[in-house]
């Protein structure tokens, strides 16, 4: 879709937002394709909310444009940039029933009555809603809410729609259920999505591309693999998943020397002799060995089990290796794996390519 | 109600025994004889009835009464609804300066304030004498002693309590919404009429009836600032208790109390909001169901010409209501610094005479020193009955607390002139009229409830951990309750006594009936001087407006210090809900 000719659904040219001394958002530049499902993904605080809101026009911004199309949007009133929103805490109209949350737009726009009823009736079919239409809002359980939600920022057919962590407020298994509903709406509509979370597995289920934001940045866009497989950057690499960040000098050779000790290692990259690294490795990544045979291809230091947990689908070891950092190793528990105690000698073991190399500046 | 005594504490009830039984001895009993003597005054009869119905000028003081009080009910409505949006949307900073303009003239007594309207718009008045000065009329404008003047002041008195219930229930509606409905492709102007304005309306409704039900009772103000033909109901109990006509008075009573009663029912039935009288803040209020309904072209045409005004007309109003309540309060400090011999303006020099004359003259003098002695008096006594009794409220399993804390609230909505009647029969039992401990029982009736109202919004907040912590430590109950829960609760404590003080120092009604001279106090002194109207009621006025502000700030800052010590003391505004206008409109 990236190579498409036709232009962006929104492009956010050097998007800033500032409060007094504070930048909440700091130059964002993105474009996102018409029917993409992108994810802003970021811890609470790095202006990922504050970048929805500038978005739906809820708060003003300090410099740079906001394009929808071709449209720029800075002096166009939130009312009127035909931008759906859905809210973490579902914001519906507890004096109006379904049937009129979901029509509330539709009214605004002053559509006549027989296509509102058609489409509320369409827009509550989507959300499999067709039983509620009477019910107040506090009739319904946590779960329906969300999707009357979604069913009445689509009705006016917006062609982007912002969704505000909008799953937080479910416990776990409502929020795995709602997913997969966002996944299927999303592919029957194509509307174009923007959802912002704090939470990089819904972020890695969902999402066409993710923006990783930190302090007001966009620090880096990607798909979910790429993210997560070859992170450009050890705040990705360890926000998105558990990772193993260890510190070493690059050699001429195209190997690391792992601080503190001499063990070497290879990873996917190699980097400029001598400069200072970051080894990145997976936990899931590593397998632990009880003996010292070699492969070719494959890593391998020494260390001695610190601690072991059992997650029911997999066990996770922490290792302190011989260079006294801490590696998290992660293995799938399976009749046949062999497992570890604590105070074990072992070996960490994991193939070149699945290692990569940051180089710290 | 049947209640279950089976396995509660009798502790609890023990502690709460003190208030219920005062209650009951002091207000309860002596309401119900009072009305029990509109129809056995001497024996069985319904002459007295009959003569409300017969005699057409009693007719006419009830329709005139119900006018009055509806009128006034549609103004504060229609003045606080934008004031009241204003203050829940603007920046919450600002917010709380604004806030100050309701809350001053709120605990100022109404007294003060209709002196201040009666300097203010009289026919010497600072407004007539200014347009007169102008030349822009050649004669003063009867302002005053009409139907005008106890409009403005009634709607004066009683606007701040309308902001503060609509103030409590506007920030009960989710902030969310407007966003969400702007999101939605409604204009700012259509998402509060579409949104906003429904949800609010239930507060509207309730708000508008309770203060029609608190205008009926009104006394002071028609007193002060009506003519004859703005006699309310009140003003006619008081005289006909004062000849000692108790049958006739009660049967008028009767009838108000039952109105009274009715509205409140009312409220409950229509919007569920009757909580609003005992500071609940905004819960309880029901929301109205909407059926959906085209936008049609009116609607369309509205929006159209009020969109471009959104929110600014609100402000508009808005700041105008703000003025209008603090001026009265804020004008007497100019007029008391007077070196005029009598009222004039604007003064012609500055002097300190009329504080002077406050402070030498012996009957002012005396007057304080009562109102100061019944005050402290009353703080204590109250303090001592509703400390244990808002313990017990906050213990008990919750359908027994309720009924104690709902008796205890119930003085607050009886209207005053009812209780000062009650009063002034029971004292008269008891031979206490017309002493400083029959006052200050007297206005332990009031200062009762207000006090509870205080203590049990801090006990919500009351983490009980922290007793049954110090219960596991080895604490017993008792010192449990004096090495924990009262040291923490020490600022609301000292807030209720503030309130409690206050409501004493400046209530007239049951003084009036009950001190006489031994124990006469600064309002009744002040009451007294309205024929002489010269500058030392605005001397003392400017006193009154000055202690009240000091106690207003003072809780203000408990409030603070509480939130601190992580309990807070609750809101002030729901106390200040509780305690109404200090001295009228209860």
């Amino acid at each position: 879709m990236s190579a498409s000719n036709a232009p962006p659904a929104l492009r956010l040219d050097r998007v800033t937002k500032r409060y007094g001394a504070i930048t909440a958002v700091d130059a964002l530049m993105l474009e996102i394709q018409q029917g993409e499902f992108f994810t802003l993904l970021g811890p609470s605080g790095s202006g990922k909310s504050t970048t929805l809101l500038l978005i739906a026009g809820f708060e003003q911004l300090t410099e740079g444009e906001i394009y929808l199309g071709e449209r720029p949007l800075s002096h166009i009133a939130a009312h009127k940039r035909e931008i759906g929103v859905v809210f973490q805490s579902y914001a519906l109209f507890p004096h109006l029933t379904v049937f009129e949350n979901v029509a509330f737009a539709l009214r605004n726009l002053r559509w006549k009555e027989p296509e509102i009823r058609a489409q509320v009736r369409e827009m509550l079919a989507l959300v499999k809603l067709e039983q509620c239409e009477e019910r107040l809002p506090a009739e319904l359980s946590g779960g329906q809410q969300q999707r009357v939600a979604l069913a009445r920022s689509l009705a006016f057919r917006p062609s982007v729609l912002l969704l505000d962590e909008p799953i937080g407020a479910l416990d776990r298994k409502l929020r795995e259920h709602m997913l997969v509903e966002f996944k299927r709406i999303h592919r029957s509509l194509s509307t174009t999505m923007i959802y912002v979370t704090h939470d990089q597995e819904e972020a890695l289920v969902m999402s066409d591309r993710i923006g990783v934001m930190n302090h007001g940045r966009l620090v880096a866009v990607g798909s979910p693999r790429e993210l997560y497989e070859a992170p450009k950057d050890p705040f990705v690499a360890e926000f998105l998943g558990e990772t193993n960040l260890l510190a070493g000098v690059a050699q001429p050779s195209g190997r690391v020397v792992l601080d503190g000790g001499s063990e070497e290692v290879t990873a996917a990259e190699v980097a400029a002799p001598g400069s200072k690294v970051h080894v990145v490795v997976r936990p899931e990544k590593v397998a632990l060995s009880p003996g010292s045979e070699t492969l070719d291809g494959w890593n391998r230091i020494r260390g001695r089990v610190e601690e072991v947990i059992y997650v029911g689908e997999a066990t996770k070891y922490r290792v302190r290796t011989q260079a006294g950092a801490l590696m998290r190793v992660k293995q799938l528990n399976r009749q046949m794996s062999p497992t570890y105690e604590v105070g074990r000698d072992v070996a960490l073991c994991w193939h070149a390519s699945d290692s990569r190399l940051l180089t710290i500046t | 109600m049947r209640v279950r005594l089976q396995g509660t504490p009798w502790a609890q009830l023990l502690a709460a025994a003190p208030a219920v039984i005062f209650l009951t001895v002091i207000f309860g009993l002596p309401v119900l004889r009072v009305l029990a003597l509109s129809l056995f005054d001497p024996g069985f009869t319904l002459e007295h009835y009959r003569r409300l119905i017969d005699v057409p000028i009693y007719r006419a003081v009830m329709l005139n009464t119900v006018g009055i009080a509806g009128e006034v009910a549609l103004v504060c409505v229609l003045l606080a609804y934008p004031t009241a949006y204003m203050l829940a949307t603007i920046r919450p900073r600002l917010a709380q300066i604004l806030v100050l303009a309701v809350m001053v003239p709120f605990f100022t007594s109404a007294l003060v304030r209709n002196y201040a309207w009666i300097f203010l718009l009289g026919s010497h008045g600072v407004v007539n004498s200014t347009l007169l000065a102008l030349g822009i009329i050649t004669e003063p404008l009867p302002l005053i002693f009409n139907r005008a003047g106890v409009l403005i002041g009634m709607v004066n008195v009683l606007l701040p309590y309308t902001i503060l219930v609509l103030l409590s229930v506007m920030r009960g509606i989710r902030r969310d919404l407007l966003p969400a409905a702007q999101s939605l492709m409604a204009s700012p102007f259509t998402a509060f009429r579409r949104v906003f304005l429904p949800l609010s309306l239930p507060g509207v409704g309730a708000s508008f009836l309770l203060v029609f039900v608190l205008g009926l009772a009104f006394f002071i103000t028609p007193a002060m600032l009506g003519g004859p033909h703005e006699v309310m109901i009140a003003n006619i109990i008081g005289s006909v208790t004062t000849a000692l006509n108790w049958g006739f008075a009660a049967a008028l009573a009767a009838v108000l109390l039952a109105v009274s009663l009715l509205v409140i029912a009312l409220t409950q039935v229509l919007f569920g909001g009757v909580g609003l009288l005992a500071g609940r803040s905004g819960t309880g209020l029901r929301t109205m169901r909407v059926r959906g309904s085209r936008e049609g072209a009116m609607l369309s045409m509205i929006d159209r010409l009020l969109d471009p005004l959104w929110p600014h007309g609100f402000y508009v109003i808005g700041g105008v209501s703000l003025a209008f309540l603090v001026v009265p309060v804020l004008i007497m400090v100019p007029l008391s610094f007077s070196s005029a011999a009598f009222f004039v303006f604007p003064p012609p020099g500055w002097s300190l005479q009329w504080y002077a004359k406050y402070l030498t003259g012996a009957p002012w003098l005396e007057a304080t020193w009562h109102s100061l002695e019944i005050g402290v008096l009353t703080t204590i006594l109250a303090l001592a009955a509703a400390v244990p009794a808002s313990i017990a409220i906050s213990r008990l399993p919750s359908r027994i607390g309720m009924t104690i804390y709902l008796w205890i609230l119930a003085p607050l909505i009886m209207p005053s002139i009812i209780i000062a009647v009650a009063v002034f029969y029971v004292l008269g039992q008891l031979d206490l009229n017309y002493t400083v401990l029959g006052v200050a029982l007297g206005h332990m009736i009031l200062a009762l409830p207000i006090a509870t109202v205080v203590l049990t919004a801090a006990l919500r907040n009351f983490d009980r951990n922290l007793e049954r912590a110090a219960t596991s430590l080895g604490a017993g109950p008792l010192r449990t309750i004096r090495r924990v829960t009262l040291p923490i609760l020490a600022t609301a404590v000292f807030t209720a006594g503030l309130f409690a003080f206050l409501q004493s120092f400046d209530e007239l009604l049951i003084a009036l009936f009950v001190s006489g001279i031994n124990a006469g106090t600064l309002p009744k002194k002040m009451w007294e001087s309205l024929q002489e109207l010269d500058p030392t009621i605005a001397a003392v006025s400017t006193v009154l407006v000055t202690f009240s502000i000091a106690i207003l700030g003072a809780s203000l800052a408990l409030q603070r210090l509480g939130k601190r010590r992580t309990t807070g003391t609750g809101e002030l505004g729901a106390f200040a809900l509780a305690s109404d206008a200090p001295e009228e409109a209860r």
